[in-house]
């Protein structure tokens, strides 16, 4: 081998792709290629450096087309096209990524992301209707617990106050509903549909898998996805009153 | 609320460190479908071959795809 390796062979050698013939021609180069091991050295500092960038600062996007596969079995070959640009939640499925993957979900589970977010929520949504009713006891209900997987660690912890504070916020939309556009309560009922729907597959799949933090962080998402909804929509009634 | 952007990225600047931001501009710079691929490989740890399925594409284009990606970030990154 006397050319330079080309991306693909440097890529593939870094990543553990090659087959071992072509590991040791590969390796018998970089021996003696100064130009290529420079090479080499900048694409692990660029992994290096991308796996120190923060999950959550990726787009999170309604995906579920994407992973979906993931439940209905391996052998689907076809799936829905995400639009173009759509990034999804990860998988812990790089085995052979020398990197600090694993390591990165199990420091940042979605749990934790959205017990963080919950903590503003909940005050969000008790304030608004508190502001609204001048002051009323705040009447909390459940119910979206039984989306949740019975065995997940940490489930009380990271989502307690969820249910009270989707209800609470479902009861200021309720309240305002007649006083927003009638256009807007349709766009929002359709919205709330659909999520709604999601955290229900999202859930049945966590309880099948419930070790799978790709499916954790999709019924995540998709929770604060709900909240976010009705957040806007509680701020909506609030502009309108 | 941002009141004057040069003092915000100052802050940020001063609060992340520098290669983060620009790993960032050089992600954000990459066309979409390249940006994509190299998010879901090198940030979320997608292998190959489910990169390919979700993109519905076949694996060499996915493995294209990311070694552009990686190219065009690396000389933007250190031109």
């Amino acid at each position: 081998m006397t050319r330079h390796l080309n991306d693909g062979q440097l890529n593939d050698f870094r990543e553990g792709l090659l087959k071992p013939e072509e590991r040791e021609a590969v390796r018998d180069h970089l021996e003696g290629c100064p130009q290529c091991r420079e090479e080499l050295e900048g694409l692990s500092k660029l992994a290096d450096d991308l796996a120190t960038l923060p999950l959550e600062a990726e787009p999170a996007r309604d995906l579920w087309p994407q992973i979906s596969w993931r439940m209905e079995g391996a052998d689907r070959t076809t799936m829905a096209r995400p639009e173009s640009g759509t990034l999804d939640q990860g998988a812990v499925v790089g085995a052979q990524i020398p990197s600090t993957r694993r390591g990165r979900w199990v420091s940042l589970p979605a749990w934790q992301l959205l017990a963080a977010s919950i903590a503003l929520m909940v005050v969000s949504g008790a304030t608004v209707w508190a502001f609204l009713s001048g002051g009323a006891d705040l009447g909390f209900s459940t119910g979206t617990s039984a989306a949740m997987p019975a065995q997940s660690v940490g489930w009380e912890e990271a989502y307690g106050g969820y249910d009270e504070a989707v209800a609470d916020l479902e009861d200021v939309l309720e309240k305002g509903r007649e006083i927003l556009d009638p256009e807007t309560v349709r766009v929002l009922e359709e919205s709330l549909e659909a999520v709604d729907l999601a955290i229900e597959e999202a859930g049945a799949a966590v309880r099948q898998d419930p070790a799978s933090p790709v499916l954790q962080r999709f019924l995540a998402d998709n929770l604060r996805k709900k909240m976010d909804l009705l957040r806007r929509a509680a701020m909506a009634v609030y502009a309108n009153t | 609320l941002v009141e004057d952007p040069g003092e915000y990225l100052t802050r940020a600047k001063a609060e992340f460190p520098g290669t983060r931001l620009d790993l960032e501009r050089a992600i954000a710079s990459l066309p979409e479908g390249a940006r994509t691929v190299v998010i879901l490989r090198d940030i979320y740890g997608y292998k190959y071959d489910e990169i390919a399925k979700m993109q519905g594409v076949a694996l060499g284009t996915v493995k294209a795809q990311i070694h552009r990606a990686r190219r065009m970030m690396r000389e933007r990154l250190d031109p």
